[in-house]
């Protein structure tokens, strides 16, 4: 249980420090979000690590813009869930193994 | 793989509470004041740019124009109009938003920032105005932010400068009788209340006139690059605008 929750720590602090060198003046493509759906859509329906990657996401895009914190979080989320759904029950598609499962 | 389960529906109203507290604390607040060195490392990077030099001939010409009207204006009048009594805080940018038009400053309510201050670079090259405010930081939101209005005024007539998101700003309601050319300085007009003339949004680009349209329409060309500014100074306005 510690383990997964430092895990879940660990993978906060990396999107944290990614996240705010994607609010500087470096990029202007909201990359994360990118990533955020690609590892929802390749991973194994059955693994939460995307789940995971979109609460960070949505909840430092609320702390960092004008939004009520959660809006985006819970929006994120959802939107997420559907698609491991929608992928697990619907559709046959290859997963990447080796995104790692959380 | 079950849609509902007792544990995701009890883990979904869990997150709504601890979100509603956080709400409710200001806890934007204290991330921001975490990351602030970090963010202000981060935004000097980019911050010298070709753009500035021309921002600073900008910024004179404008200067000329209204001070040419205002020399026209006092000698008209004879002093008899009082100008409103304006002071600048000035500010540093920490970040800009993610997908949307605003930035993040650091001068905040302690500083005597207000909600609907002007926030300008240069002298007077106009980006925004206050939106949201906090102890210490305040956010700004900037002319290109989708659907926002400006008053605008090019050769003393009036339209309207309207943000398209993405950094673009067009010009509306700009009557079509009147001349608009490419390259005219567009600056703001008092008329809305929101801010003081003579600030410089930029210039015409692209004017058009479509044949069954009573107004014409431009691009405007931004006075300021974003990612070529570090510092900002937001005026501190004491009285409406209107006059």
């Amino acid at each position: 249980m510690i383990k997964k929750i430092s895990k879940i720590f660990l993978l906060g602090l990396l999107l944290y420090f990614i996240f705010l060198l994607e609010m500087s003046n470096l990029y202007t493509f909201p990359f994360l979000l990118v990533i955020c759906f690609l590892v929802n859509f390749l991973e194994d329906p059955n693994s939460r690590t995307g789940l995971y990657i979109a609460f960070f996401i949505g909840l430092f895009w609320d702390i960092y813009s004008s939004n009520y914190i959660g809006l985006m979080t819970l929006f994120l989320l959802i939107i997420c869930y559907l698609l491991k759904i929608i992928l697990s029950k619907y559709v046959r598609i290859f997963s990447i193994s080796w995104i790692p499962k959380i | 793989m079950k849609i509902f389960t007792k544990r995701k529906i009890l883990v979904f109203f869990l997150l709504l509470v601890v979100f509603f507290i956080l709400n409710i604390f200001n806890t934007k607040e204290l991330f921001y004041s975490l990351s602030e060195n970090i963010q202000i490392n981060l935004w000097k990077v980019n911050s010298n740019c070709d753009l500035v030099e021309d921002q600073e001939l900008i910024s004179l010409m404008a200067e000329n124009e209204e001070l040419q009207r205002e020399n026209k204006f006092l000698k008209d009048s004879l002093g008899l109009k009082d100008y409103p009594e304006v002071s600048v805080i000035s500010g540093r940018i920490i970040s800009k938003d993610y997908l949307f038009d605003n930035i993040l400053i650091n001068s905040g309510s302690k500083d005597g920032v207000k909600i609907g201050f002007p926030v300008v670079i240069g002298n007077n090259i106009l980006i925004g105005r206050v939106s949201e405010v906090y102890n210490n930081y305040s956010r700004v939101e900037l002319l290109s932010l989708k659907d926002n209005l400006t008053d605008a005024s090019i050769n003393r007539v009036v339209g309207l400068a309207r943000g398209k998101g993405s950094e673009v700003i067009a010009l509306e309601m700009f009557p079509r009788d009147k001349e608009l050319k490419e390259g005219d300085i567009i600056l703001t007009s008092s008329l809305g209340g929101n801010y003081p003339s003579g600030l410089v949004i930029g210039k015409v680009k692209n004017p058009k006139k479509i044949d069954n349209e009573p107004f014409q329409i431009s691009e405007i060309e931004k006075a300021y690059n974003l990612f070529s500014i570090d510092r900002v100074s937001i005026l501190k306005v004491t009285q409406i605008f209107n006059d």
